[in-house]
C-alpha cells in the first residue's frame, strides 16, 4: 500500500515537473510567463508562512523578511556590484539572521498576541524602508534592480537570466530546491517537534524538548526562504516599493495565509495548490474588478465551511461520492 | 528495596506564593532511591504544584530542589527530562492527534541526534537511527500492553489506555524519577490494578524512583512505601501508609474536626 502510493507520488511530481518546464514552450505570452514567476514565489512564500502554522502559531509579518531579502540582494548588487548568485543567498541569510534573532523575545509569544507582533514588525520594516530615503530610495522607490544576468551553464551555453522565460526557469530551481528542502524538514524529526509543540507544548517541554529554541529555529527558517522570496522578487521586478499598497504591505500576507487555508493546510502540498488555484482564478476573474477580493473572500469562506480540509480533500471527497452513488 | 543511604530527590523548605496566596510553605521532603512515595491531602492542599516545581513546569519563590545531589530549582523543565526527571499530567496531556507510536517516538526525543545537516545531508543514517527508535518504540508499548493500536490516534484511545500512553510517553524518556499526578484518575478497578502493576515492574525492572499525587486510597496503600500528607501548602505528616491512615490529624484535615456535642 505504502510503496503504491510512493510510485504514485513519484509519477505525479514526474508529470507535474514536466509540465513546469515545457509550459514556457508553449506560451509566448510574456504576462502569463511573468505569472507563472509570480505564482512560483507566491508558492515558496506560503510554504514558508506554513513552516511556522507547524508550530501552531500564525504570522501576518512574512513579508517583511520578504522585503529584508529584496532590499539587501537588490543593494549589494546595485552599489557593490555582487553577482546576483552571491547576493540572492545574502538576501536570504538576513533575512533569516534577523529572524533568528527576534525569534529569542517573539517565540514566547502564543497566539493572537504574536500574529499581532508579527504585523507590527513587518510593518516598521516596510516603514523604515519607506521613509529611508538614502538606502531604499524612501516613496520613491528603488529602480534598476538588475536582472541576474549571463551565466555559463554546462550543457546550455551562455544563459542570460534576464529574459522572462530565462527567469521563471531560474525561478522554478529556486523554488523548486527550496520546496524540497522544506519538504525534507517538515517530514524529519523537526516537523515532528513542531508539531507536537502546537500539539501540547508543555508535554514537549517535559520529554527534553526546548520549546524555545525549536521555536527559534522555526522561525528562522521560515524568515530565510521568505527573503529568498523577496531576492527572487525584487530582481524580478527591478523595481521596489515600500508603499503601503505594495507586496511588501500586510494583504500580501494576509493572501498568503488564505492561500495556505483554502488550498489546505494540513498537506504540504496544499498552499501550493491553493496559490495555483486562487491565483488563476484571480486572473480569470479580473474583469470583475474591484469585487475580485469579494470572490477570492467567498471562496475562502465556503472552503472553511464546506470543505475545511481545503482543496487537497477534492479527490477524496469524489471518491466518498463516487462510493455512495456506485451503492 | 527503596536504598536509604543518599535521597535522590530532596526538598529544603520549598515555597510557593501566587500573589499573595501561598500554595506550598516550607516544603521538606527526601526521596530516597527506588521509593514509591504517596503525595495526598485534600483538594487545594498543594500537591501538583509541589510536582509542577520538581517537574521544572513552575519555578519556586523559595527553597531548594535538589536531585542527585544537584540543585535544579531554576533549570527549566527540558534540561530535567534530561537529567532524568518525566511526568504524567493529571489531565490526559498527550499529543491527541498523533498516534500512540508517534506519542512514545516524540518522548524519545533525547535519544535522537537532531541536526538540519544530518536531515538534509545524512538522511540514509537518520533514517536508520529513527527506524531503530521506532522498533524501541514498538517494544515499550508491547510492554505496556499498548501492541495492538500503534497507529490509533491518542484521543480515540479508551480513557484508560490514555492513562497508559501517558505513562509510556514518560517511560520513553529513559527517567530515573517520575512524577504521576492522578494516574489512577477515571480508570476502572481493572484499569487500575493494571496501571499498579506498570509501576510496581517499573521500579523493579528499571530501579525507577515515583513519587504519586492519588486520591484513589487503595491504590496508594497498594503501592506506595511512605506517604506524605499535605493540607493548606504544608505537610502535616508523614509515614508508612498504615501510620497516616491512623493519624488523627490527617483524618481531620480530610473529613474536619468532629464537634462535640453538650449533653445537657
Amino acid at each position: 500500500m505504502k510503496d503504491k502510493r510512493k510510485l504514485k507520488n513519484l509519477a505525479g511530481g514526474l508529470l507535474t515537473a514536466v509540465i513546469l518546464l515545457v509550459t514556457p514552450l508553449f506560451i509566448e505570452n510574456i504576462y502569463w510567463i511573468s505569472l507563472l514567476v509570480l505564482i512560483c514565489i507566491n508558492i515558496l512564500l506560503t510554504s514558508s508562512i506554513r513552516i511556522i502554522w507547524l508550530t501552531g502559531e500564525i504570522t501576518l509579518g512574512h513579508t517583511g523578511f520578504m522585503l529584508i531579502g529584496a532590499y539587501t540582494s537588490s543593494l549589494l548588487m546595485m552599489r557593490y556590484g555582487f553577482s546576483f548568485w552571491f547576493t540572492i543567498f545574502c538576501g536570504a541569510f538576513a533575512a533569516g539572521v534577523i529572524a533568528f534573532i527576534l525569534a529569542f523575545p517573539y517565540r514566547r509569544i502564543r497566539g493572537i498576541y504574536f500574529t499581532i507582533l508579527t504585523v507590527l514588525t513587518a510593518e516598521s520594516f516596510r516603514n523604515l524602508a519607506y521613509n529611508w530615503r538614502e538606502v531604499t530610495g524612501g516613496r520613491t522607490g528603488l529602480f534598476g534592480v538588475p536582472s541576474p544576468g549571463e551565466v555559463l551553464i554546462p550543457w546550455l551555453g551562455t544563459v542570460n537570466f534576464g529574459g522572462f522565460s530565462e527567469y521563471y526557469y531560474l525561478t522554478l530551481f529556486f523554488v523548486s530546491l527550496s520546496l524540497l528542502i522544506l519538504y525534507l524538514i517538515e517530514n524529519s524529526r523537526y516537523g515532528l517537534i513542531w508539531k507536537a509543540i502546537k500539539e501540547a507544548s508543555i508535554l514537549a517541554g517535559t520529554v527534553g524538548i526546548n520549546v524555545i529554541w525549536y521555536n527559534v529555529i522555526n522561525f528562522a527558517i521560515a524568515g530565510f526562504f521568505a527573503g529568498l522570496a523577496g531576492a527572487l522578487f525584487a530582481h524580478f521586478q527591478h523595481t521596489l516599493s515600500a508603499d503601503p499598497r505594495s507586496s511588501f504591505g500586510v494583504m500580501t500576507c494576509i493572501y498568503l495565509v488564505v492561500y495556505m487555508v483554502v488550498g489546505g493546510e494540513k498537506r504540504f502540498i496544499g498552499g501550493i495548490i491553493g496559490v495555483i488555484c486562487l491565483t488563476l482564478i484571480s486572473e480569470f476573474s479580473r474583469s470583475l474588478e474591484e469585487y475580485q477580493p469579494m470572490l477570492v473572500g467567498a471562496i475562502a469562506i465556503a472552503v472553511v465551511i464546506a470543505m475545511p480540509e481545503g482543496f487537497v480533500g477534492i479527490p477524496n471527497r469524489i471518491r466518498q461520492l463516487y462510493s455512495r452513488v456506485a451503492r | 528495596m527503596p536504598n536509604q543511604s543518599t535521597p535522590v530527590l530532596e526538598l529544603k523548605g520549598l515555597h510557593k506564593c501566587f500573589q499573595g496566596l501561598t500554595a506550598v510553605s516550607k516544603l521538606d521532603l527526601n526521596v530516597f532511591n527506588n521509593e514509591i512515595i504517596g503525595l495526598i491531602g485534600p483538594n487545594g492542599a498543594g500537591k501538583s504544584t509541589v510536582l509542577n516545581m520538581i517537574g521544572g513546569t513552575l519555578k519556586p519563590t523559595k527553597g531548594h530542589i535538589f536531585f542527585n545531589g544537584k540543585e535544579i530549582s531554576q533549570i527549566p523543565a527540558h534540561k530535567r527530562a534530561k537529567i532524568g526527571i518525566s511526568r504524567v499530567f493529571q489531565a490526559n496531556v498527550l499529543f491527541r492527534n498523533f498516534s500512540v507510536l508517534d506519542n512514545v517516538l516524540v518522548g524519545m526525543h533525547l535519544q535522537s541526534k537532531v541536526s538540519l545537516f544530518r536531515v538534509l545531508f545524512q538522511r540514509k543514517v537518520v533514517g536508520k537511527e529513527e527506524n531503530k527508535l521506532r522498533h524501541k518504540a514498538e517494544l515499550l508499548l508491547a510492554s505496556v500492553g499498548l501492541d495492538k493500536c500503534f497507529e490509533e490516534r491518542a484521543c480515540n484511545l479508551p480513557h484508560g489506555h490514555q492513562r497508559i500512553l501517558a505513562l509510556a510517553v514518560a517511560m520513553a524518556v529513559n527517567p530515573r524519577l517520575i512524577l504521576l499526578d492522578e494516574p489512577f484518575t477515571g480508570m476502572t478497578d481493572s484499569e487500575v490494578i493494571t496501571m499498579m502493576d506498570l509501576v510496581k515492574k517499573l521500579r523493579i525492572e528499571q530501579n525507577i524512583t515515583c513519587i504519586i499525587i492519588e486520591h484513589n486510597l487503595k491504590a496508594v496503600m497498594g503501592l506506595c512505601d511512605r506517604l506524605s500528607v499535605l493540607n493548606f501548602g504544608g505537610k502535616i505528616a508523614e509515614g508508612t501508609p498504615d501510620e497516616i491512615f491512623n493519624n488523627p490529624i490527617v483524618t481531620e484535615a480530610y473529613l474536619g474536626r468532629e464537634e462535640e456535642e453538650d449533653v445537657a
